[in-house]
């Protein structure tokens, strides 16, 4: 075997593997953890670890506050690997567990508006980094204020749909309510965001 | 035909209205500059992962424990039965003090006391056994004779005691007087406190010096037969000054015989396997004494010799 040959074979065989590791859903990755092989759940972990970090630091919270609630997230799953059944879809029930660990934490937690304060500071030494236009950095920060604003239910409605990508009739089973109060929520948070955001349409 | 065209309701408005919201927050959403900086820290991914890992690892100490638990159950029953074994041969060995004809005494205690006594007469008989005979016979006060000549010293023999050989006893133990044993009162003291367990010689001095005299009383007496000597106060300080030198498994030990309106009638058992008999006059010492059994007339309870108080301390 030439040295061409090999270098294609071996591309080959990368192509095949991130191809299998793709078609494992997470469900199958899930019950594979349940049954004692742990790199299934490191898989599972690298696929959905920023998406469940994002949706707390977007709820107006700390860096250091999301990452304890995310590691809350995770252990619950893990904890709770021997009772997941394939029925559920795997986001949805991830998803569940974060929201439920989310408003755990605000019920022990009274200062919300301090914490908001303070990730809006982080925010803005964050952009201040990288190199974005002024007009971005002004919007971004105004977008974060504006859904910080939103009450709770038509805040995580919105981040769900809207930042995460769940359909209407996920944020109601996740959210356990019902598909018509979600959507009225989801309503009522868009009107709310254009009518402070009116100004930063380029 | 021309269609009218319907009037909107405000369901149609809604929707129109959400629609148009919809597109112009995916527009802004459009401006913003990319967050992929922020993800979570790698100390956070290498708790979680090794939090997942620790979940689903196989416990291998379980047999570790199992061995640690059956270890310490097995010294811990060995160390009871150490114990238990300990004691109880220390309890044969040293007889209890507790004067059991108390009526306080449970009943539980009373079937180990009577446990104790049945071990104390096989004591006692293999001690009459190894003793040598010091008197011919022994009249106790019911009409039962013992006599050390015979090897079985369980059997008793009844014999007709008359009245007049009893007073001719009390009479020679009368005439008996108290050696001057202050010297070796005097000598045993300076002796060293530590007595092995096999020298016995001042019990042995003791021994003979009573017999001496016993024997001297006997041949001046023209009354026939044994009777117990009469214990001088200078025979009891000696035997208590020794009985104090003694080790605790070779104490000095006495049982009543017999009990009349003016004596005592006990044995003391000596640390080489002999017997001393004596009298003692109420007017000179107090016995706290043990009940009398009537199936055990001969052997009866053994007692610590301090359990022997001489009356107004002379």
């Amino acid at each position: 075997m030439t040295q061409t040959e090999f270098t294609i074979h071996n591309t080959e065989n990368n192509t095949d593997k991130k191809l299998i590791d793709h078609e494992v859903t997470d469900e199958a990755l899930m019950i594979t953890y349940a049954k004692g092989d742990a790199s299934a759940f490191e898989q599972l972990y690298q696929r959905h670890k920023r998406v469940i970090f994002h949706f707390f630091i977007k709820q107006g919270l700390s860096t250091a506050i999301a990452e304890e609630l995310c590691h809350d997230t995770w252990l619950k799953l893990i904890n709770a690997r021997e009772t997941y059944q394939i029925s559920a879809k795997f986001r949805t029930y991830l998803f569940t567990i974060a929201r439920n660990t989310l408003i755990d934490h605000k019920n022990k937690k009274s200062s919300q508006k301090e914490e908001t304060h303070a990730d809006l500071s982080e925010t803005a030494m964050a952009f201040n980094k990288t190199e974005i236009s002024n007009q971005q950095r002004q919007l971004a920060q105004a977008l974060k204020a504006n859904i910080a604003a939103l009450p709770i239910e038509q805040r995580e409605v919105f981040l769900l749909k809207q930042e995460i990508g769940f359909s209407i009739e996920q944020i109601a089973e996740i959210t356990t309510q019902h598909k018509e109060k979600v959507k009225s929520s989801w309503r009522y948070a868009l009107q709310r965001l254009r009518k402070g955001l009116s100004d930063y349409v380029i | 035909m021309s269609s009218k065209p319907t009037k909107p309701t405000s369901h149609d408005q809604q929707q129109t209205q959400m629609q148009e919201d919809e597109v112009f927050i995916n527009a802004l959403y459009q401006q913003l500059p990319p967050d992929e900086e922020q993800q979570p820290s790698e100390f956070l991914d290498k708790r979680i992962i090794k939090a997942a890992y620790q979940a689903v690892a196989p416990e291998p100490t379980k047999i570790g424990k199992k061995k640690i638990t059956w270890f310490h159950s097995l010294a811990t029953a060995a160390s009871l039965t150490l114990v238990i074994s300990l004691v109880v041969q220390q309890q044969n060995q040293i007889l209890p003090s507790v004067d059991t004809s108390t009526n306080l005494v449970s009943n539980s205690q009373k079937d180990k006391q009577s446990s104790d006594d049945e071990m104390m007469i096989v004591e006692a008989v293999a001690a009459f056994s190894a003793a040598k005979p010091m008197m011919d016979n022994e009249i106790t006060n019911d009409g039962y004779a013992t006599t050390q000549h015979d090897k079985q010293m369980t059997i008793a023999q009844p014999i007709t005691a008359t009245k007049s050989t009893i007073k001719q006893q009390r009479a020679l133990t009368k005439s008996l007087t108290p050696a001057p044993l202050t010297s070796i009162i005097m000598a045993v003291k300076n002796q060293s406190p530590k007595i092995e367990n096999k020298s016995y010689q001042p019990a042995a001095k003791i021994q003979q010096i009573s017999q001496t005299e016993f024997a001297a009383a006997k041949r001046s007496s023209p009354v026939k037969g044994a009777t117990a000597q009469r214990l001088t106060i200078a025979q009891y300080q000696l035997y208590t000054v020794q009985n104090t030198q003694f080790s605790a498994e070779n104490k000095l030990m006495w049982s009543l015989n017999n009990e009349q309106a003016d004596s005592y009638y006990i044995t003391i058992y000596l640390p080489d396997n002999n017997t001393a008999s004596y009298r003692l006059a109420k007017t000179q010492f107090k016995l706290n004494v043990l009940s009398v059994k009537t199936h055990d007339r001969h052997i009866l309870n053994k007692r610590i010799f301090s359990k022997i108080i001489l009356k107004n301390d002379q």
